[in-house]
């Protein structure tokens, strides 16, 4: 570019010489014409001053040029900044998408979502050597790798996801699928009898003067005594095992309570451990869940046996008063608890059972016909 | 060893029973009468023995609770001095810093100070209930206050000691005083 700007400058300078030639030349012819020799000193004088001096350097190069130079060099760095701004976006974008799909979809969703894309990516397309056109198979190249990156990025996502959700699973779940080892052949008619902790045996308190203290429920030892005869005893509490165990040995000292669970045992849901009593490795017909939070904190509603919240009342008589129905139960052995549970409807199982029971004595009395206890 | 179970005994001696019957009116052949409590029963001996703080927790408690006071009031009074001392003409950058400076010096001195007196006062009155065979009363907050403004002021000499053991024992004593008015007015 240089190059041309010179060329185009010196021929102008090419034209005026040739111009000044042409002028030298009818002076000599004028000279030649006069008889003085005076006048033809005087015109050879005048044609040397009409030529530039010899020594005088070249002018410097045009500013032009080096505007020209800055003007592309700024439209390079442009360039880059936007292609930087566009690289940043997307990659923004990108890690939006991947939070939102890890928010809003499972895994096995997200997996066959992308199963056609990723498929489709897999085919390469055939590249025609006899096209003419360069520019559309360098595209074809383009568009083929952008495809097969994605590809394996959503692959690297899924594995990624999967190993996540695995450490996730492992604090969530039940430590095992049999919290309970196997029944004894000679206890298979037995009910298990599961018991939770706080506010159903025991109430804690906390305050600044005296730390914590925990009271057990009145009659407590009484119900595990007389119970431990015809049940089989679990406690299954939502708090630590350090706190579970040392609890049971001092709750418990004859030995009537046969397993301790605690918060690995339980399920993390939303937020909330719930019992799972389908993994206790126990008949689901003769499994009863006595708990002040019964049907809120276990999985299993249907053999929840609900009780009053034990808050550190001195007249509290709940928990002898559920051992009549208890008793009964374990007498007479119904074939699955659960419809006589739900036979309640979530009231107070004690009171209930006492008033059948008066109602039931009344029409033996009376001989109205022995008709069923429990109303289905 | 032989005091706490001694305690522990004639504390289980005076858990008091009553007889219950969850049968009723149940003319049922297995009915049975339970022991029932009539106050709440421990489940743990060394909690029912215990009524107040330990000795470390008391320290900790008024140590912690003198040094954030003393810091939020030096630093209230600081500030204080900070704006009064600001003169005319004088920009806002000039300002704020002198209030900064003013008020963070006043709290950490401040808080330093009622730290320090919160420690003694901790470790003296976990000293004289030791000393005085497990009463933590009235008297012996007062006393704990007198030592601790006596120890305070010791290294100021012994007529400066005695005025700090006085304004001490008083301060205590209002204490006490401010105390039992809160529990009489206050539903805690």
């Amino acid at each position: 570019m240089a190059s041309i700007v010179l060329r185009s400058r010196l021929l102008p300078r090419l034209a005026k010489l040739r111009s000044r030639n042409l002028r030298c030349f009818s002076a000599e012819a004028s000279s030649t014409n006069s008889t003085s020799r005076y006048s033809g000193v005087t015109s050879t004088q005048s044609m040397f001053s009409d030529f530039p001096p010899p020594n005088q350097p070249p002018p410097p190069p045009p500013p032009q040029v080096e505007a020209a130079a800055a003007a592309a060099t700024g439209k390079e760095r442009k360039g880059l900044k936007y292609l930087g701004y566009a690289l940043l976006w997307a990659l923004t974008g990108a890690t939006a998408a991947t939070g939102y799909a890890s928010f809003a979809y499972t895994i096995d969703e997200v997996n066959e979502k992308t199963k056609a894309f990723r498929e489709s990516a897999t085919k390469t397309p055939v590249i025609k050597s006899s096209g003419i056109d360069v520019i559309d198979k360098y595209q074809t190249k383009l568009y083929s790798a952008a495809m097969t990156g994605s590809a394996r990025a959503i692959d690297k996502y899924l594995e990624l996801r999967e190993i996540v959700e695995e450490q996730v699973k492992g604090f969530t779940e039940p430590l095992s699928e049999k919290l309970l080892p196997d029944l004894h052949p000679a206890e298979q008619h037995v009910f298990t009898l599961v018991l939770d902790l706080n506010e159903t045996l025991l109430y804690t308190d906390w305050k600044r003067e005296r730390g914590w203290r925990t009271f057990k429920r009145p009659g407590v030892d009484a119900f595990l005594e007389h119970l431990g005869k015809f049940y089989e005893i679990v406690v299954y509490s939502d708090q630590m095992e350090m706190y579970v165990l040392p609890v049971c040995e001092k709750l418990d000292p004859n030995g009537y309570i046969r397993y301790k669970l605690a918060r690995g045992a339980t399920k993390y849901e939303n937020g909330k451990h719930y019992r799972d009593l389908s993994k206790l490795n126990r008949d689901p017909k003769k499994i009863l869940f006595v708990s002040a939070n019964a049907f809120e904190s276990t999985l299993q509603p249907e053999n929840s046996v609900p009780i009053k919240p034990y808050k550190l009342e001195a007249d509290d008589t709940a928990l002898v008063d559920l051992i009549p129905f208890l008793e009964y139960v374990a007498r007479n052995s119904p074939a699955d608890i659960r419809p006589v549970l739900a036979s309640f409807e979530r009231k107070d199982i004690a009171k209930e059972f006492i008033d059948r029971s008066i109602e039931y004595q009344k029409r033996k009395q009376g001989q109205l016909g022995q008709g069923r206890f429990w109303r289905r | 060893m032989a005091d706490p179970m001694n305690h522990s005994t004639g504390h289980q001696q005076q858990q008091k029973y009553r007889q219950y019957n969850p049968y009723q009116q149940v003319n049922l052949p297995y009915r049975k009468l339970y022991e029932l409590p009539t106050s709440p029963e421990f489940l743990f001996e060394e909690e029912a023995t215990k009524k107040r703080l330990t000795w470390g927790e008391n320290l900790t408690f008024f140590t912690g609770w003198g040094y954030c006071t003393g810091s939020v009031l030096g630093a209230f009074k600081g500030t204080i001095a900070g704006m009064r001392a600001a003169e005319r003409g004088e920009s806002l950058k000039i300002r704020t810093n002198r209030i900064l400076n003013s008020g963070g010096l006043v709290a950490r001195r401040g808080g330093n100070c009622l730290g320090s007196v919160g420690l003694m006062f901790a470790a003296m009155e976990s000293g004289v209930t030791y000393m005085r065979d497990g009463d933590d009363g009235s008297l012996t907050t007062v006393i704990a206050g007198l030592a601790t403004g006596v120890l305070y002021r010791a290294a100021s000499g012994p007529r400066s000691a005695v005025v700090a053991g006085a304004v001490g024992g008083v301060a205590a004593l209002a204490a006490v005083a401010g105390r039992r008015i809160v529990k009489r007015f206050v539903p805690i």
